[in-house]
C-alpha cells in the first residue's frame, strides 16, 4: 500500500485484527508510525508473562500411593486450578499494556485454537500450562520448531491418544490429525500416510516428569510416509511434513483467515507461502507480510470480520478498560457465546466466521452489552451469573473527554468503536437514546447507556 | 395469510396457533416504526403463521439426532452370530449372551433396552450399511458431508437448509420463511441449516432465551435486513430478527406443554424434553435437530460407548413416551446419524479407529418397523472397513419424499431412490 493511503481508519483496522482493538490515543500513536511503522511495533519483542501460579513449585503427589478419596480429591482441586489457569490467562489478554502485547496474545490464542487441546479431557494443570507456555514463547517464533515441539507435548499427546500408540498397536488419532488439521490440510496425504505415520509415533508419550519416550514401545520398522522410505520416528516425520509445499500454504491461508477474516485471493496465498516457505517458517514474518499486504486493508477484509466471543468480550474489557472483581464473569459469558478457552468444540478448534452467530449466541452478545452498562449482569437472565452480579464497572470518561453534546459523544463512541458505521437512522436514534438518558441520568450513566446500546448493534460484532 | 392461517389451522392445536401468530402481530406493532425507521419492512413479517410445504404433510415433524465423534456401528447393531466379529474384537466385542437379539443375526448393545422396547412396539427400524462412496475418514470432512448431503465436491449449503430455501420458494414466499422452521436444540445452529433463507433457530432454554432477547428488544439497535444481498451485517440483522420473532412463541409453547414424563437428568435428555414440549406446544417447526457427542472411542471404548447408548436410548424412550401422551407420536419421525462407523478390527488402546459404514435408527410410530438392508460383511472389507450399500442420501430422500411431503430430488440435486421405512 503506497504510504500516502495510509489513514487513522486504517490504523483502527489494523489494531482491531493484530490486537484487540484500541482507544483513540492507542489508534492514533499507531497511525502517526506510517503502515511499515506500525506493524514493525506490533511485532516488537515484548517480555510479558503468563500466569505463573503458586502451585507450579509445588511437589507432584505419587498418584499411585494416593487413596481413593485422596484422588478424588485431587480431581477437584486440578479442575479448580484449570479453571483459575484459563481465567487468568484471559485477564491477561485484557491487561495488555502495548499492541505488541496484544498481538503476541492474538497468536498465543491462534496456537491454542489451530492446536486445540480440550481440558475436559486432558485434566492435567501442569501439562495445560506447559502448552500455554510453548505457544506464547513461540508465539511468533518458528513454525517448524513448534511442529517438532506438539509432537512431544504431554497435553497433545494426551489429548490425540498418543499416550497409547504403540508398537504393534498403533493409534492414528495424532497422526492423522498432525497432517489433516496441524501441517497439511485433507488431500496432501493418503490413509497409507497415516497408518505408517502413526507407526512413527508409536512410543512419544508421557511419563511423571512430562514428555517421555519409551523405546520399547516404538515400531523401529521401515515405514514409508509421503514417499519417503525409512526407519521414521516422531521427528523424521515432522521433518518430512515441513518439506511439503502444500505445508507453507495451508499455515498462510490459516493465518491469513484468522487476521484478515476472508479467504485469501490465490496470488496473496501464493506471494505469501513462498516468502513463508523461503524464511523457513518464520511466523514473525509471515504475520508483518500479512498485515502489510494492501488486500488486508481492502474494503472485502475492512469491517467484514464476525469478532470471536474472545475478540469481543477481551476488547470491549480492555477498550472501555472495565474492571471486574472475577473473571469469571468473562469465562461465563464466552461460554454462554460458544468460546471457552481449552475447551473447543471438537480438535479441529473453533470453525469461527457465522459459526459464531445463531439466535441464542448473539442475544447473548446482547447480555454482555447490558451487563457492561449497567455495571452488573442484568436479572432473571442467568441464575449462574447473578450470583456475582456486582463489581463490572468503566469510566466512560476516556472514551469522550468532556464532550457534552449527544451527537458529538455518539460520533466520537461509533468513531472509536465500530469498524463499520451506523446507518443515519441508527446514528439518530443512538443520539435521540442519550438524550433522554441525560434528562434522568449523570453524564458518565448516560454515556455508560450509550455504549451499552451501541455494543447491541449488528456494527459492534464485526471488526 | 388468511388462508394459510386456516390451512396451519385444521393441523395443530388452535390456541396455539393464534397464540403464534398474536405474538408476530404485537412485534409488529410495537416494533414498526423502527422498521420503518431502518428503510424496510421484511417482507416475512407481513405473513405470519406460516407452514412449510403449504399443506399436504404440513403437520409432520422430523427430528434428527446427531451421534457426533463416529459412533461404533458394530458396537451398536452387533452381528452375533459371525465369528469374523469376535475374531477381530477379542477385547472390546459385545459377548453373544449379552447381545439384545432383534433378529437370528443381529441384536443390539445391551446398554439400548429402551430401545428393543421400542423395536417391540413396532417404532423402531434399523437401517444397515450406510454410508457413501470414498469415504473420507476425517470427522471433519465426512460430517460436513453428511451436513451437506454432497459428497463429491464442496457445498456452502446444509441439506436442511436448502429444505427451507425450497420450500420457502415453492410458496414464493422466499423472504417470508417463519424463523421457527427449523430449530437446533443444542450448543449452536447445526450447519445443516444453512441455506439462503437463514431460517433456523438455536437455543437450549426458552426461557433464558426469552429473557436475553428482551434485552435486545429494549434496546435501541433493532434493524431489519436491508437487502437480503448476504453481508454479514445483513446476516447478523436477521439473526437478530429471527431471536426477536421467535422466542416468546418458544416459550409460550413449552409453557403449555404440561409433560408428566421423567427424562434422565443429562443435558441430551433435557434437549429431548424442550423439543417434546415445542412439539406439544404447537410450534409450526418441521425440523428439530439435536447431538450426543463422545463417540469417539479411540480408547478405553467399552464403559464410555455403554453410557453414551444407555443416554441415547433412555432419552429417546422418554421422549417417545412423552409425544405419546401427548398425542403427537404419530406426527413425529426420529432419524439418528454419525459421521461414520468404526474399524472392524479393535486397535491397541481397547478402543477403535475411524471408519466406515454403519446402521442408523429411525423411530416413531409412523416407521415400517425391523431391519432394513442385509448386516455389511465382515470378510469382504475395504481396508479394514466395512462397504456400505445404502447412500445415506436415500434416506435423505425417503424422510424428505415420504415424510415431510417435499421434492428431494430438488433439495438433493439428484433423484435418490426412497427406501422402504415408512410404514
Amino acid at each position: 500500500m503506497p504510504s500516502t493511503d495510509w489513514t487513522w481508519t486504517h490504523a483502527r483496522h489494523l489494531l482491531n485484527r493484530a490486537g484487540f482493538g484500541g482507544r483513540r490515543d492507542e489508534i492514533t500513536s499507531l497511525y502517526k508510525l506510517g503502515l511499515d511503522g506500525a506493524v514493525d511495533s506490533l511485532l516488537r519483542r515484548t517480555d510479558r508473562r503468563l500466569p505463573q501460579p503458586d502451585w507450579l513449585t509445588e511437589e507432584k503427589p505419587d498418584h499411585r500411593k494416593l487413596s481413593k478419596d485422596e484422588r478424588q480429591e485431587r480431581r477437584k482441586l486440578n479442575s479448580q486450578r484449570l479453571r483459575t489457569l484459563i481465567g487468568d490467562w484471559i485477564m491477561t489478554m485484557i491487561e495488555t499494556p502495548t499492541p505488541a502485547d496484544m498481538l503476541r496474545a492474538r497468536m498465543t490464542f491462534f496456537w491454542h485454537s489451530h492446536f486445540a487441546t480440550s481440558i475436559q479431557k486432558v485434566k492435567a494443570p501442569r501439562a495445560i500450562l506447559a502448552q500455554l507456555q510453548l505457544f506464547d514463547a513461540m508465539a511468533v517464533g518458528s513454525y517448524g520448531k513448534l511442529l517438532h515441539a506438539i509432537v512431544r507435548d504431554p497435553a497433545m499427546l494426551i489429548y490425540l491418544d498418543n499416550t497409547r500408540n504403540r508398537r504393534g498397536k498403533p493409534n492414528e488419532n495424532l497422526a492423522r490429525e498432525l497432517m489433516e488439521l496441524f501441517s497439511l490440510g485433507p488431500g496432501n496425504y493418503s490413509e497409507s500416510d497415516i497408518r505408517d505415520g502413526a507407526r512413527a509415533l508409536t512410543g512419544w508419550g508421557t511419563g511423571p516428569q512430562g514428555f517421555r519416550f519409551a523405546a520399547r514401545l516404538h515400531d523401529s520398522d521401515k515405514k514409508t510416509i509421503l514417499g519417503q522410505t525409512g526407519r521414521f520416528d516422531a521427528d523424521d516425520f515432522v521433518g518430512i511434513i515441513l518439506q511439503q509445499p502444500a505445508c507453507a500454504a495451508f499455515m498462510i491461508r490459516k493465518l491469513w483467515q484468522y487476521f484478515a477474516g476472508a479467504e485469501p485471493t490465490p496470488e496473496v496465498l501464493g506471494d505469501l507461502a513462498a516468502g513463508f516457505r523461503a524464511s523457513d517458517y518464520d511466523i514473525r514474518l509471515a504475520v508483518r507480510d500479512i498485515l502489510r499486504h494492501p488486500s488486508f486493508y481492502s474494503d472485502e477484509v475492512r469491517g467484514t470480520q464476525i469478532k470471536s466471543p474472545l475478540q469481543l468480550v477481551v476488547g470491549t474489557a480492555r477498550t472501555l478498560q472495565v474492571q471486574v472483581n472475577t473473571p469469571k464473569i468473562y469465562q461465563r459469558m464466552l461460554a454462554l457465546m460458544g468460546q471457552t478457552p481449552y475447551q473447543p468444540p471438537n480438535v479441529k478448534g473453533w470453525p469461527g466466521g457465522r459459526a459464531w452467530i445463531d439466535t441464542t449466541r448473539l442475544v447473548t452478545r446482547y447480555t454482555f452489552a447490558q451487563m457492561v452498562a449497567d455495571g452488573k449482569i442484568p436479572g432473571d437472565v442467568d441464575p449462574q451469573m447473578r450470583r456475582r452480579q456486582r463489581g463490572v464497572q468503566f469510566d466512560p470518561h476516556p472514551l469522550v473527554n468532556d464532550l457534552v453534546a449527544p451527537e458529538e459523544i455518539v460520533a466520537e463512541l461509533t468513531n472509536q468503536l465500530l469498524a463499520v458505521p451506523p446507518t443515519n437512522s441508527e446514528h439518530s436514534r443512538l443520539t435521540k437514546a442519550l438524550r433522554e438518558d441525560l434528562t434522568h441520568l449523570a453524564m458518565p450513566a448516560a454515556v455508560q447507556q450509550a455504549v451499552g446500546n451501541l455494543m447491541r448493534l449488528p456494527q459492534y460484532q464485526l471488526c | 395469510m388468511k388462508r394459510q392461517d386456516v390451512a396451519f389451522h385444521t393441523h395443530t392445536d388452535a390456541a396455539a396457533v393464534s397464540r403464534h401468530c398474536i405474538s408476530r402481530r404485537d412485534f409488529i406493532g410495537q416494533g414498526i416504526g423502527l422498521l420503518a425507521a431502518a428503510g424496510t419492512v421484511p417482507a416475512f413479517l407481513g405473513s405470519t403463521c406460516l407452514a412449510l410445504g403449504g399443506g399436504g404433510n404440513s403437520e409432520r415433524v422430523l427430528l434428527v439426532i446427531q451421534l457426533s465423534g463416529g459412533n461404533d456401528g458394530l458396537n451398536t447393531v452387533v452381528p452375533f452370530s459371525d465369528d469374523a466379529y469376535y475374531r477381530a474384537r477379542p477385547r472390546i466385542a459385545i459377548p453373544p449372551q449379552d447381545v439384545l437379539r432383534l433378529t437370528d443375526d443381529i441384536g443390539l448393545h445391551p446398554d439400548l433396552q429402551p430401545l428393543q422396547r421400542l423395536y417391540d412396539r413396532g417404532e423402531l427400524t434399523v437401517v444397515q450399511g450406510v454410508g457413501y462412496p470414498n469415504p473420507d475418514r476425517s470427522h471433519f470432512r465426512s460430517m460436513e458431508i453428511w451436513h451437506t448431503a454432497v459428497a463429491d465436491g464442496f457445498s456452502s449449503s446444509g441439506w436442511l437448509g436448502r429444505l427451507f430455501d425450497h420450500t420457502c420458494d415453492n410458496q414464493h414466499l422466499s423472504e417470508s420463511c417463519s424463523p421457527t422452521l427449523g430449530i437446533t436444540v443444542d450448543k449452536t445452529l447445526s450447519p445443516a441449516f444453512t441455506g439462503d433463507s437463514s431460517v433456523g433457530i438455536a437455543l437450549n432454554d426458552a426461557e433464558r432465551f426469552y429473557r436475553m432477547t428482551r434485552l435486545q428488544a429494549r434496546s435501541t439497535a433493532k434493524s431489519a435486513p436491508e437487502d437480503g444481498g448476504g453481508s454479514q451485517l445483513d446476516f447478523l440483522r436477521r439473526t437478530a430478527l429471527n431471536a426477536e420473532l421467535a422466542s416468546a412463541d418458544i416459550r409460550d409453547a413449552v409453557r403449555s406443554a404440561k409433560s408428566t414424563i421423567d427424562y434422565p437428568q443429562n443435558a441430551f435428555g433435557r434437549s429431548l424434553q424442550l423439543i417434546a414440549g415445542m412439539i406439544a406446544g404447537g410450534l409450526d417447526t418441521r425440523v428439530y435437530y439435536t447431538s450426543l457427542s463422545g463417540f469417539d472411542t479411540h480408547a478405553n471404548q467399552p464403559g464410555q460407548h455403554g453410557r453414551l447408548l444407555k443416554t441415547l436410548a433412555s432419552g429417546i424412550e422418554a421422549f417417545t413416551q412423552d409425544l405419546r401422551t401427548s398425542g403427537q407420536l404419530n406426527r413425529v419421525l426420529g432419524v439418528t446419524f454419525s459421521e461414520f462407523g468404526r474399524r472392524l478390527a479393535e486397535n491397541g488402546s481397547n478402543g477403535t479407529d475411524h471408519g466406515k459404514a454403519a446402521p442408523l435408527f429411525m423411530f416413531g410410530s409412523a416407521v415400517r418397523p425391523g431391519v432394513v438392508g442385509r448386516h455389511p460383511s465382515l470378510t469382504e472389507l475395504s481396508r479394514g472397513d466395512l462397504q456400505f450399500h445404502t447412500d445415506f442420501r436415500r434416506v435423505y430422500a425417503t424422510v424428505i419424499d415420504d415424510w415431510l411431503g417435499v421434492d428431494a430430488a430438488a433439495v438433493l440435486a439428484n433423484r435418490y431412490a426412497t427406501l422402504p421405512l415408512l410404514g
